[in-house]
Parts: C-alpha cells; structure tokens; sequence
C-alpha cells in the first residue's frame, strides 16, 4: 500500500503508548494518540482514521463501550478496530470478537514489531 | 369367647349323662338320682360363677390389649385377681411397647427436626411420582407448599407452576448436570443429586432428591476467577514496557544515542519497580485474607510509626515541593496493641495515594489524636489533591474499582491499596471513612481502638 494509513491509538499507559506510535510511525502510519475512551470515541467520530488500536481498561469509557459505539454509528462503523489490551481471558476475547474487533492483541504475547505486522495484515485484508 | 363355653356345657352334659347311665344299670337309682342332680347344681353354680370372673378378666384384658395396640394410656388390672399373674405380665410388655413407642416418637421427631433444620433441601419421591416428603429448604428452594406432601407430580409439559423447579431437578439428576440455577421462586444455585429408596428385597419405591445450595461457592468461585484475571491484567502491563524495552534496546537496527538508552533503561527499571510493589500487594491480600498478617500484634507509639512512615516518602516530596505536616498531641499518645508491620502498610496505602493525587506544591496534613471517648486513636490524613469522582466513591474500599458494566481500574496505581488498607484497618477492630471534593483535596480518617 502506497497510501499513508492513520491509526489512532487509544491507550492510557504512557510507555505503552508512546513504544507502539514508535514502532508505528517507523512503518511509516501517522499516529493519533488518545489516552481515554471518551477522547478517543470523539476523535474517532472527528476524523474517521483508516485503523483504530484499541485499549480495554481505559479512563472514563471502557474499551469495550468504545467499540459497541463505533460499531452502532455509520460513520465509524467500517473502520477496522483492533484490540490492544493485557486482557487475555477467553470471555474477554470472544466479547471482543462478538462486538466486530477485526483483531485481538495481547500485549505480553507481542513486540512493537509484531503489532505492526497485524496492523498491516487487517488493513491489506479491510482494502482488498 | 361363646364357643368356648358352648364346648365346656357339651363336655360337662356328656359326663354327667355318661355317670347317670353306669348308675342307673346298677340299679341304686334314686340315690344316685338325688347325688346327681346335686352335683349337677354345684357344677352349674360354680361353673357360672367361674364363667363370669373369666368373662370380666378376659374382658379387661381384651380391653387392655386393645389399648396398648392404640397406644393409648395404661390400664390397671385388679392385682388380687387370680389371673395376676397374667396382668403382670401384660403391664411390663405394655410398659415396653410404651417406652419404645416414645423412642420411636422421639427418634422421628429428631429426624424431622434434622431435615427440617438442615440447609439442604430434600424431597422424596415414590415410584408413582408422589410426593412422600419435603423439607424447609427444599420448600423454599422449590417453592413447594408443605401441603404439596401426598400430592402426584404431573408429567405436563412444560411443567405447572408449582412444579417446574422440582421437574427441573430431576430431569438435571438424570442428564447428569453438576448445578442448576434456578430464578423462581428464588435465586439460587444447586447442586443436585438423587438417593435411591429400596425395600428390604430390594424393589425400588423412590427416590430422595438432595439439593446442595451452592450459590455462595458459585459467587466465591467467579469473584476468585475474577480477582486472578484482573491481576494477570495488572502484572501483564509493567511486564509490557520491560519486554519492548528489552527488545527495543536489544535490537541492532534500531539505532538510539546514549540519552535514549539511559530513558528507556530507566523505564524499564520503573516498571519492574511497579511490578514488585504489585506481586507484595498481592501477596499481602492473600496474608490479609487468611488472617496471618496480624500474627504479631504489639503496644507501639503510632506517632513514632508515622514518622517513620513520613520519613520513608522525603525523596517525592522533595521533588514534588509538598508541604507535608504531621500533627501530634503536646503529651505522648497511649501505647497501642497492633501489628506494626500491617499497620504500617494501611497507613502507607493512604499517604501513597495522597502524595500521587496533589499536585506539586501542594499541603498533606498528618494529624494523630485520641479520639473523644478515649478508647483509641485517630489517624487523620488530609490533602490538596484531586479529590475523588463521585462515581468512585462507592468502590473506594473494593478489590481493583469495577465500572458498571466492565472494568475501570485506575490507571496508576494497582487498585489494591485501599482495599487492603480497609481489610487491616478492619481486622484491627478499627474503621476507615473519607471525604473528599473534586479538585480541592481528600480527608481520610482512620480509627483503632485500644483494645480489639
């Protein structure tokens, strides 16, 4: 893809927040960062980005609310959303699924890198 | 009784005629004759006489028997009767079936009371679908009236009111199923299971349903389950930043100055920090949960514990330009009995808290006073801080704050502290309170009494 994709990461952990845009600005995605869910739902609804990242425990609105309100809304709906949390329980992951994350990262489990790499791959499979 | 006598008449006439006859051949007829028919009075007499004493003595004994067969009270015989012997005899075996019949009472009434009592609930069930017995819980578990005992359990499907849980029950036993969560007439979960009834020969009759209520097992089970995944949770974030520190610095085309390395370095060193503090918490909640935190309590100074407390926080609040006061009473304080160690970390939680919720430049207030009825001690920490949401406020004292719907943990801290503050306060026989307002600070007040 030639085209520059923008992610916006909703992430409340500052070192979290600030290695994953690292790794992201390095493969070239420009990067919105929103550290609660209520600002990252509002920026979202602002300017529908190509990709969301996105944190479950989060100040003020839950991840999982922010997803359900993506979803429910036309103008955010297609985005693809990616879940980006150290919740790694079965319920966790199938409610996620339930909801239409397009994935599901635990951020133990991976590297900037690797969060990079499934970036990439939702995004190749959302345009084709 | 009739036949008896009617044999003894036959049986008398034919000897005296047989008598009559041998006499009568041997010709001293009127003597004989006149001897007779005395003896003939004197049998009849005496033999109505007897009849009649034996009549009343059977009779009181029929009548006595009968009695003792209802179970109702004793009957005295006359003891100078010449059956006495007999009614002796009778009144020990009445005496007996008495005393077992009053066992027999008891050991029933005990038994109901056991069922009744105990928190399981139990109903039997005969072959025919009758309902042989139910219990209180089951009563209440079911709900089932007592007056449901006698009563056919109808094979409609879906089952009638009354009976849909009961049916519910048995058809788990027979699928096997380890619980049942029932909404009505109660919410309650079971674990039910079926004792079959067999006679002597070992024809089945029925069947005792037990059901185990094991809602508070279930309840424990999940908060336990929940607990653990919340701390994955917490534990996975620090361990987050040192794994992509680590990689990051280990990678050889990511090239960082100096500057950058002794950052992420730095980082990487808090987190592993955060995650320490984490795991003690943890395992502090799980001392403070079995009761072994507070194994050695002792008579300490509590100005002397807070201000080694203060004194432990003097880098932040250099840093953070806080004025932090501590206020004690001109005369030292009562010695006070109780784990210091414990203690210690309950009134640490809170300053921690204070200290990262002010501002730099902001004013913390330690103020340690007997309280007014002077049966213990008040630990008063005030400051200049954000205040607490009123949305937080309710889950201020539980394990890791919940939002309504999902998890809402704060964001800095483990979300352990004040729990376990709350928890050694408690176990000290003390009590925690706040108060606080947005933006303008936070008051927490602790009290231990003297003695627990």
């Amino acid at each position: 893809m030639g085209d520059v994709s923008s992610i916006l990461l909703i992430e409340d952990e500052r070192l979290i927040r600030e290695l994953t845009k690292e790794a992201l600005l390095r493969a070239g995605f420009t990067v919105h960062e929103m550290i609660d869910g209520l600002q990252g739902l509002k920026e979202a609804q602002r300017n529908p980005p190509t990709l969301i990242l996105l944190d479950i425990v989060l100040p003020k609105l839950d991840g999982f609310t922010v997803l359900k309100q993506l979803k429910a809304s036309p103008a955010t709906s297609s985005i693809p959303v990616v879940m980006f949390t150290n919740f790694g329980q079965h319920d966790e992951i199938k409610l996620a699924q339930s909801l239409g994350a397009a994935a599901y990262i635990l951020k133990t489990n991976v590297e900037p890198q690797q969060i990079v790499e499934t970036v990439r791959s939702v995004l190749a499979r959302h345009t084709s | 009784m009739p036949f008896r006598r009617f044999l003894s008449i036959v049986i008398l006439a034919t000897v005296i005629l047989v008598v009559m006859i041998g006499l009568i051949s041997s010709g001293d007829a009127l003597v004989i004759g006149g001897t007779l028919a005395g003896a003939l009075v004197a049998t009849l007499t005496s033999w109505l006489f007897l009849s009649r004493v034996f009549t009343k003595q059977t009779q009181a004994l029929r009548e006595l028997t009968d009695r003792i067969g209802e179970g109702r009270a004793r009957l005295a015989l006359p003891s100078q009767d010449p059956v006495n012997t007999l009614s002796e005899a009778i009144t020990t075996m009445e005496e007996a079936v008495a005393d077992r019949e009053r066992r027999l009472r008891h050991a029933l009434l005990e038994t109901q009371m056991i069922l009744e009592a105990i928190r399981d609930g139990m109903v039997v069930v005969s072959n025919d679908r009758r309902i042989l017995a139910v219990n209180a819980a089951a009563q209440r578990f079911l709900g089932l009236a007592h007056s449901s005992i006698g009563q056919r359990i109808p094979e409609t499907s879906p089952p009638e009111p009354p009976w849909a849980a009961l049916t519910r029950i048995m058809k788990a036993v027979e699928t096997n199923e380890m619980s049942v969560a029932l909404a009505d007439p109660m919410e309650v979960t079971l674990a039910p299971s079926r004792i079959p009834l067999a006679d002597g020969e070992g024809t089945m009759m029925g069947a005792i349903y037990l059901m185990r209520d094991i809602t508070r097992e279930r309840e424990f089970d999940r908060l336990k389950s929940e607990f653990i995944s919340l701390a994955a949770h917490q534990l996975r974030t620090p361990l987050t930043a040192v794994k992509w520190i680590l990689s990051q610095l280990a990678s050889t085309e990511m090239k960082s100055t100096e500057s950058q390395r002794d950052t992420m370095i730095k980082e990487a060193s808090l987190s592993a920090e955060r995650m320490v503090r984490l795991v003690n918490n943890l395992l502090n909640i799980s001392r403070i949960e079995q009761g072994r935190a507070l194994a050695t309590p002792e008579p300490i100074a509590l100005e002397a514990l807070i201000d080694k407390l203060a004194g432990n926080f003097a880098n932040v609040i250099q840093e953070k330009r806080f004025n932090l006061q501590v206020e004690k009473p001109l005369s030292p304080l009562r010695a006070i009995t109780v784990d210091p160690e414990a203690i210690g970390i309950a009134i640490e939680n809170v300053l921690t808290n204070a200290i990262a919720y002010t501002p730099a430049g902001g004013t913390i207030t330690v103020a340690i006073r007997e309280d007014e009825a002077k049966s213990g001690i008040e630990v008063i920490i005030h400051d200049t801080g954000v205040g607490i949401p009123e949305s937080m406020r309710e889950k201020m004292f539980t394990k890791f704050a919940r939002g309504d719907n999902v998890v809402l943990l704060q964001t800095e801290g483990s979300g352990l502290g004040l729990y376990i503050t709350k928890t050694i306060i408690e176990r000290h026989g003390g009590t925690i309170t706040f108060e606080s307002k947005e933006n303008e600070g936070t008051t927490f007040t602790i009290r231990l009494p003297y003695t627990t």
